[in-house]
């Protein structure tokens, strides 16, 4: 394993799940890059997005708000990012299936690490178990109820004795 | 009356939003610099601008459309937005084209010369008049075309709105949706602004991924090779949102022995031109893909499931572009048919066996006359298929069309007349809405969230694919 990828989320389950992501690349010394989404409610107006994750209220894309994003981003991990360094930022857009895949080509992660909202949530326009199932790379889940709730596909099952993880903890993630 | 229902007072006076000219104009956007795209001038007297270049778009077809109207309401009763609001006289086709009908006669009629209030004859006062104008043709119409089909008199009030919409885009006069995709499409060739090195990584990530799907190292998918049987050209959507639509092309043309090839240059068959009624761009970008095909001597040109692309390359794009175009075209749906007919794919229905309806893309359908080979196709990939009524040229539009999805100001009253189409869908009982357009993709994918519905959307190679029988590699000629 060289990188995990994380999806960002501000919420309880994207912070779990970047708690384990970030204890699991300090304790290999990996690579850890950090994916957030900008997400518009309209699908060719990219320079339209959601204001914060209320979804609330709508506003335009600008370099200011570009950079205010990004700012928000570092400020909300790196005060949990101690002295680890190995970290990345990307603030990205599209969809989240289709750019994931883009990442992974680019050899940008290796280990995916997801929060888990609820089940059947959206993930990339298709439900997020389907999504995590079928993905190429092995996918960790987590949440929705606690944090030490893992949901694995087969792909990470297979390495599970690289995942840090305690028999009892984790389970297949069921489509 | 529905209390929830848009007042239409908060579309027709929506402002005119220029940000994004400004920034065009700040930053010396070439397409801007050079005036291939036109920026809004307060300064200027648009009114005039407006007539001179009306008198341009005057051809006998135009003017039999702006002479022949008798205000007889077929045409609202088959518009969506009519239907949805009939409350609304505003909402009749009738009323939208004589926006600009009322002008042609005050200026090029001599009943409006002679008589312009006997004939409602008008001239708009100035640019405020303008922008109300701009709200109604693009606000306020998906240019589906039903109402063109269902006019006695043979009038086509889609022809009007496209003009209308086009001298206003002369103007810088456009919701600004329509002005930034015509700026990446000026720019970049393509309407998403996708770029040549985004276009080529993304092609040769489905490569690899389609070469480990297929076990089969050698699967290519072919760039600028000449001398193929087809050049395949694509939708920048399938890029940015949904690449693998690619991988399954290239699949089931690794499956049929295909000869075939992408261009790195001229890829984007879809036309913003056709929304926005700016012929110089519809022109600009269709000429990239004919010239495209010529330079790599491709046999035929075959155009990915894009509604709007479809229409405009087969049909409008040479028109617009005064090119001869001698290559033969054809969607991707009747490249399916043959592989299907003439056995040189095999497909196995079972492997979809949720009930499939379809939806007739407009350009495909009502404009494009393909309505009986998407329902061959998916009779032999799925195992139950259903019809949705009205269907074929009837059918109604997604909500999508006419360039709506990049106008996000209209979105409250598209979702209200989208009840049409949720009630349409929810009556087939079917647990897939299938389509072979890009655009309605988008546009369904809108109404199902919007009305809570239990359907996915997919295209029709989705479906190909997922049925598609991949021959032993000894089995493969």
């Amino acid at each position: 394993m060289e990188a995990i990828g994380l999806c960002s989320h501000y919420s309880r389950q994207g912070d779990w799940a970047f708690d384990y992501a970030f204890r699991l690349a300090s304790k290999k010394d990996i690579q850890l890059n950090i994916f957030h989404w900008l997400e518009s409610p309209f699908r060719f107006r990219r320079e339209m997005v959601y204001l914060d994750e209320k979804k609330e209220k709508v506003v335009r894309v600008t370099d200011e708000l570009q950079v205010k994003k990004e700012y928000e981003l570092r400020e909300y991990y790196e005060s949990r990012l101690g002295d680890f360094v190995k970290v990345g930022f990307r603030l990205c857009e599209g969809n989240e299936g289709a750019e994931l895949a883009r990442c992974l080509h680019r050899k940008e992660y290796d280990l995916l690490v997801l929060g888990y909202p609820e089940r059947g949530a959206d993930f990339g326009g298709q439900q997020i178990e389907r999504f995590a199932a079928n993905f190429r790379v092995p996918v960790v889940m987590v949440g929705p109820d606690k944090p030490n709730s893992f949901h694995l596909n087969k792909r990470a099952v297979d390495i599970i004795d690289q995942l840090g993880l305690k028999e009892g903890e984790w389970s297949l993630i069921q489509v | 009356m529905n209390e929830k229902s848009i007042n239409i007072s908060d579309v027709i006076n929506l402002p005119l939003d220029t940000r994004e000219q400004v920034k065009a104009v700040e930053k010396k956007t070439p397409c801007v610099v050079d005036g291939r795209l036109k920026v809004y001038n307060p300064n200027e007297d648009n009114v005039k601008r407006l007539l001179e270049l009306l008198k341009n778009k005057l051809s006998r077809q135009v003017v039999s459309s702006m002479l022949g109207c008798v205000h007889c309401g077929m045409c609202s009763d088959v518009c969506h937005y009519a239907l949805v609001r009939p409350h609304d006289p505003t909402m009749t086709p009738a009323y939208k084209a004589d926006q600009i009908r009322r002008i042609f006669k005050r200026h090029f009629d001599w009943t409006g010369r002679i008589f312009p209030w006997w004939v409602h004859a008008k001239t708009p006062k100035d640019d405020e008049d303008l922008n109300r104008l701009k709200n109604i043709v693009f606000g306020t119409c998906t240019g589906c075309r039903r109402c063109t089909l269902n006019c006695p008199m043979g009038v086509d009030t889609a022809i009007l709105v496209r003009i209308t919409r086009g001298l206003l885009t002369e103007l810088g006069i456009v919701p600004e949706g329509v002005f930034v995709v015509s700026r990446d499409e000026w720019e970049t060739g393509n309407q998403m602004g996708v770029t040549q090195e985004e276009y080529l990584e993304t092609l040769q990530w489905m490569e690899e991924e389609t070469q480990a799907e297929l076990d089969d190292p050698t699967f290519k998918i072919p760039m600028d090779k000449e001398d193929c049987d087809f050049m395949y050209t694509i939708n920048p959507r399938e890029v940015k949102y949904d690449p693998r639509s690619i991988g399954n092309a290239g699949k089931i043309f690794y499956c049929a022995g295909e000869s075939w090839t992408m261009p790195s240059w001229g890829w984007d068959q879809t036309n913003f031109g056709l929304f926005s009624g700016d012929d110089k761009l519809g022109g600009y970008i269709a000429k990239n893909l004919y010239e495209a095909a010529k330079r790599l001597r491709a046999r035929r040109i075959v155009i990915s499931e894009c509604g709007h692309g479809y229409r405009s390359t087969r049909w409008e794009g040479y028109n617009w572009a005064k090119y001869k175009q001698d290559i033969p075209n054809e969607s991707v749906v009747v490249t399916m048919v043959r592989y299907i007919s003439q056995g040189r794919i095999k497909v196995d229905p079972s492997r979809n066996p949720l009930p499939v309806t379809y939806h007739d893309s407009c350009n495909i359908a009502r404009s494009g006359d393909l309505t009986e080979e998407p329902r061959w196709v998916l009779k032999r990939v799925c195992t139950d298929f259903r019809e949705m009524y009205p269907n074929r040229s009837d059918n109604f539009c997604c909500t999508g069309g006419g360039g709506a999805l990049s106008m996000a100001e209209y979105k409250p009253l598209r979702m209200e007349v989208a009840r049409i189409k949720a009630e349409q869908l929810k009556a087939t009982g079917a647990k897939i809405v299938c389509t072979s357009c890009h655009n309605c993709v988008d546009g369904l994918t809108d109404v199902i969230r919007h009305y809570k519905l239990d359907i996915k959307v997919a295209q029709i190679l989705d479906l190909v694919a997922e049925a598609l029988i991949i021959p032993k590699k000894n089995e493969k000629k």
